[in-house]
């Protein structure tokens, strides 16, 4: 049996599906009992999942530069 | 900020198109960033990415798309910057957790000892979808604060799988660690953000 402990471990396996068969079976008996447990892997998930929606930062303007300064340079050599 | 990613005309980059390789750039230097910090530390990163981008826009023409070009670009910065380790002759143990310089939020005084309960309960979120965090602006300031700050591999693990959705097997590839490695930095990484999204929730604040 799982306890809250080993639940809050191995949350982002269980949401990305990363457990045995076995281990997710008893995770999912502790999650029907535990009320903090769900709210914990919620969280987790819901923060997954908003990172995902946001994606990542495009490079700043002066960053594209200077890599286009170097391509140039490499370029006229 | 994700929608338009790979969505740059493959033929073009082929053809070494200025614009379309800036849109490239764009999108990807940052990602690399990481990669190359993740492998080599802060001082060399800048300057082994730039070496990538050379290298990868003299093979673009020979670009066969036998992955993706953003899995390809993650692979030639990292064969760059693990050839630059070697040169250096820095060992780094890329595998010791204790050198990632976080302290784990879920080893601190929020269990019970033996019973292993919650001491006391998660906070609960007034907004939780990501659609409704989504639209709160500030609280998207204090994520990139925090990616920011974020330990080097944590960092990288958690842009390449969650941001750019990288296979687990393509990052063990890409920082040459274990699975089960990368799976307890992405899960620290998430739960850190987790945390500031707790504590905005509560404060409004950072």
């Amino acid at each position: 049996m799982l306890n809250c402990r080993d639940v809050a471990h191995e949350a982002s396996d269980y949401i990305d599906h990363n457990q045995t068969r076995w281990r997710r079976f008893w995770f999912n008996v502790h999650l029907f009992i535990c009320k903090n447990c769900r709210v914990f892997v919620r969280h987790v998930n819901t923060t997954k999942e908003f990172i995902r929606k946001r994606g990542g930062m495009p490079a700043s303007e002066q960053e594209v530069k200077d890599v286009m300064d170097v391509i140039q340079r490499d370029s006229s050599r | 900020m994700t929608d338009s990613k790979e969505s740059i005309d493959l033929d073009q980059l082929r053809r070494q198109d200025h614009a379309a390789f800036e849109a490239l750039v764009s999108q990807h230097h940052r990602p690399m960033v990481a990669v190359a910090r993740a492998i080599l530390g802060d001082s060399l990163a800048e300057e082994v990415v730039q070496e990538a981008w050379v290298s990868a826009y003299r093979n673009l023409p020979r670009f066969e798309g036998r992955s993706s070009i953003k899995t390809w670009l993650y692979t030639i910065v990292s064969n760059e910057a693990k050839t630059r380790l070697r040169k250096e002759k820095r060992l780094v143990a890329l595998e010791d957790i204790s050198q990632d310089g976080s302290v784990d939020y879920l080893d601190g005084d929020r269990f019970y000892g033996l019973s292993g309960h919650w001491k006391a309960p998660p906070p609960s979120w007034h907004m939780d979808s990501p659609d409704q965090l989504l639209e709160e602006q500030h609280l998207q300031k204090c994520i990139d604060y925090t990616l920011t700050i974020l330990p080097t591999q944590q960092k990288a693990v958690f842009i390449l799988r969650d941001i750019e959705q990288q296979a687990l097997s393509e990052i063990c590839n890409i920082l040459e660690v274990t699975e089960s490695y990368v799976r307890v930095l992405l899960h620290r990484a998430r739960v850190k953000l987790m945390q500031v999204i707790d504590r905005y929730q509560e404060t409004g604040e950072c």
